[in-house]
């Protein structure tokens, strides 16, 4: 039988949008909380999402500690116009210089332990253009009112954006077609995770801190499967934030991101038993363009590095007196 | 405190506070032809911002009392803005905003409005800012443009208030002083015919279509010379008819607008509709429905009013560079009332067909130009009262 114990830890934002019990329960509780917006190229949305949840959650009811963007090294104004409405920016590139760099939002994940203060961190894509701080109070709102749960994940409608208009439904293509499929036969707990792919969560830090981090795509993935294995589904929850509409991805950068999170996944079916691979997994994702007018092979190497948990790494154990 | 004490990193918040409020009621899903989804939002906000007493009535409108005196109960400053429908999709309204401007459609027309008025209701409970003056705000319901400014109306005749001036959140232009309206009526015209049929087109050289008949009423208004002074414009809005196989359509609509800045001659204009639609239909034997669907008078506040003297003072103040517009048609109503009025920008921004944008950086000067002139103003009427 299937558990429905995520079901069971399923939410609405609304049930979390009294914002002054929220910030008496943080208070009680002696929990900071931080909000972390990894970025690449983002000048478009960056400037309005931190002024939003700043102005709403910082300044007229102090939920959030602190607004910090992780770069990756945009080459726009990602950067100037976060700092301008209030962020604190770093580059990736410049934590913990000594284990070098890798392009990638896990990566900028990863290393945002290490600069942020918070008992509870909250991830926030930054390309959300209709931005709210429902995307903030209602994955920290089921952290605080649901002591026994460690991390949550958001769901939403996810409209197809057009060039004028949107399309109703549509999105979490990635998810329907690989994710949910894999989730249902290897771990059919999880597949009740309604957006496992959802750039928006919520985590404490006791937990956080003891995962590791895929630097590129999959490390949504392998962080579920992690939590399950090693603290049990009772962790997990999921949030409903109504609609998030962002820009979409073409079905060939949609491509490459599905071969990456199987890589991941593999990876830690063969880690936890579930199955061996007998080969080692091919490191470039193939494609097919067509041009003058016949077939040709196109190679993308796709990294799969994955970071070791921050609880491994002397000068965050240093820094966090772990 | 005066406002004058005010330096503008106090305001910095709440000109913060705008530009949120402004983006979030900018990009609200708006999912029926009503203003409900704004009213919803504006009443939560309120209610965020503990307002003790948020009032509502049956035509839609929404108003707040901040009541400072006692002793002038009935004596009040209003402060007005619309809450608007108009059709943008969502994925235009969406904000950008970068380090000098937010881009999007809506801000200018419905959204920095409606925020620049949460924003004033809510410092002025959070600071209990003592004015020595009743301040009433009010946020009229505008979504049908053909109902003729009912919310308005309705708000002045069911107030016991009595309404020393209002000041109306309009254009964006830092300066602009709405001071004159442009009078307007705005007609339906139905003209029913014959319908003819394509099968017989011989027989019909000389008959008129529905179409025929409307355009030419548009004509004999036009070819009047209408003498420069009058300040007059015949605006033919929409015309349409059916689209009907076989048959050339005997169903006509046109909706017009006759426009002047001066009182005199908008009614010669109405005069002059009137008369030759009467004309026409008895030369053509054909009825010719004319429905008026709006009307907004021809009026000004007089350019040397104390009202005026104040806000050209305080632009001074505040090096602003004053500049006297059209008022906008609703805020008229309240001119027609006698009650000085005026439409007052609040920052810098452009509205054109492709493009829409505010600026950051005014809107601090703006919020200290509103209060300084409630401030100046409620200090010259309370004077007036008491050498009265």
């Amino acid at each position: 039988m299937i558990s429905n114990k995520i079901l069971e830890n399923t939410y609405h934002h609304l049930q979390f949008s009294d914002f002054k019990r929220l910030v008496e329960l943080k208070q009680k509780q002696e929990l900071k909380i931080s909000m972390a917006l990894p970025t690449l190229n983002e000048e478009k949305t960056i400037a309005k999402e931190v002024l939003i949840i700043k102005n709403e959650l910082m300044d007229r009811f102090p939920l959030l500690d602190e607004i910090v963007v992780i770069d990756s090294g945009s080459e726009d104004n990602t950067r100037e116009l976060a700092a301008e409405y209030g962020a604190t920016v770093f580059s990736s590139e410049k934590i913990l210089p000594r284990y070098g760099f890798y392009k990638g939002k896990g990566e900028n994940l990863w290393k945002s332990l290490y600069v942020l203060k918070g008992d509870i961190i909250v991830w926030i894509d930054a390309d959300i253009d209709n931005i709210h701080p429902k995307f903030v109070y209602g994955l920290v709102g089921a952290l605080l009112m649901n002591p026994g749960l460690s991390y949550v994940k958001s769901f939403y409608e996810r409209p197809i954006t057009g060039k004028k208009s949107f399309q109703p439904s549509g999105g979490g293509r990635v998810t329907e077609i690989q994710t949910r499929p894999m989730f249902s036969a290897f771990y059919p707990e999880l597949a009740t995770v309604i957006q496992p792919l959802s750039g928006e969560y919520a985590g404490r830090r006791e937990i956080l801190e003891n995962l590791s981090f895929s630097v590129g795509y999959g490390v949504e993935t392998a962080h579920l499967i992690d939590i399950f294995e090693n603290y049990g589904i009772d962790k997990i929850g999921q949030v409903d934030l109504d609609m998030r509409i962002h820009r979409n991805q073409s079905i060939q950068a949609l491509s490459k991101m599905s071969f990456a999170l199987l890589k991941t996944a593999l990876r830690r079916l063969e880690k936890y038993g579930k199955l061996k691979l007998n080969k080692d997994m091919g490191k470039d994702h193939v494609s097919i363009e067509y041009r003058e007018k016949k077939h040709h092979i196109k190679k993308t190497e796709i990294e799969q590095v994955e970071r070791p948990p921050m609880v491994k790494i002397p000068e965050y154990c240093k820094k966090f007196n772990k | 405190m005066s406002f004058k004490d005010y330096s503008f990193k106090n305001l910095k918040q709440y000109s913060e506070n705008i530009l949120t409020d402004a983006i979030m009621y900018n990009q609200i899903p708006i999912s029926s032809e009503s203003t409900d989804s704004q009213k919803e939002f504006i009443i939560n906000r309120l209610n965020e911002y503990e307002v003790p007493k948020i009032e509502r009535d049956e035509a839609g409108n929404i108003f707040v009392e901040y009541f400072q005196s006692k002793n002038l109960a009935k004596d009040t400053i209003l402060i007005l803005t619309p809450i608007k429908y108009k059709k943008i999709s969502r994925h235009e309204r969406f904000v950008r905003l970068d380090s000098s401007k937010a881009y999007g459609k809506g801000l200018i027309e419905n959204s920095l409005k409606v925020s620049v008025i949460l924003n004033l209701i809510n410092y002025l409970f959070n600071e209990n800012h003592n004015l020595n003056y009743n301040i009433t705000f009010l946020f009229t319901d505008i979504s049908d443009i053909e109902q003729n400014f009912r919310s308005l109306n309705y708000y002045l005749e069911n107030t016991d208030s009595n309404i020393l001036f209002a000041i109306d959140i309009d254009s964006t232009s830092l300066g602009d002083i709405g001071s004159k309206s442009l009078g307007k009526y705005r007609y339906k015209i139905k003209v029913k015919t014959e319908q003819i049929d394509l099968i017989n087109i011989c027989e019909a050289p000389n008959k008129l279509s529905a179409m025929d008949i409307l355009t030419e009423i548009g004509a004999r208004l036009k070819i009047i010379g209408w003498p420069e002074e009058s300040c007059t414009f015949i605006n033919i809005i929409d015309i349409s008819s059916d689209s009907k196989e076989e048959v050339i359509s005997d169903e006509g609509v046109m909706k017009i607008e006759l426009l002047s800045r001066k009182s005199q001659y908008l009614e010669y204009e109405n005069q002059i509709l009137n008369s030759t639609v009467k004309k026409l239909s008895r030369e053509l034997n054909t009825d010719i429905d004319l429905e008026l669907i709006g009307y907004s008078p021809a009026n000004y506040i007089m350019e040397k009013s104390p009202l005026i003297d104040i806000i050209l003072e305080v632009h001074e103040e505040l090096d602003i560079k004053s500049k006297f517009r059209v008022i906008r048609d609703e805020a008229a109503v309240l001119l027609q009332t006698d009650i000085p009025t005026v439409s007052l920008g609040i920052t810098n921004g452009k509205l054109t067909v492709n493009e829409e944008y505010i600026e950051k950086e005014p809107i601090t000067k703006g919020i200290i130009q509103l209060f300084l002139i409630i401030e100046k103003g409620a200090n010259y009427f309370k004077k007036k009262e008491e050498d009265d």
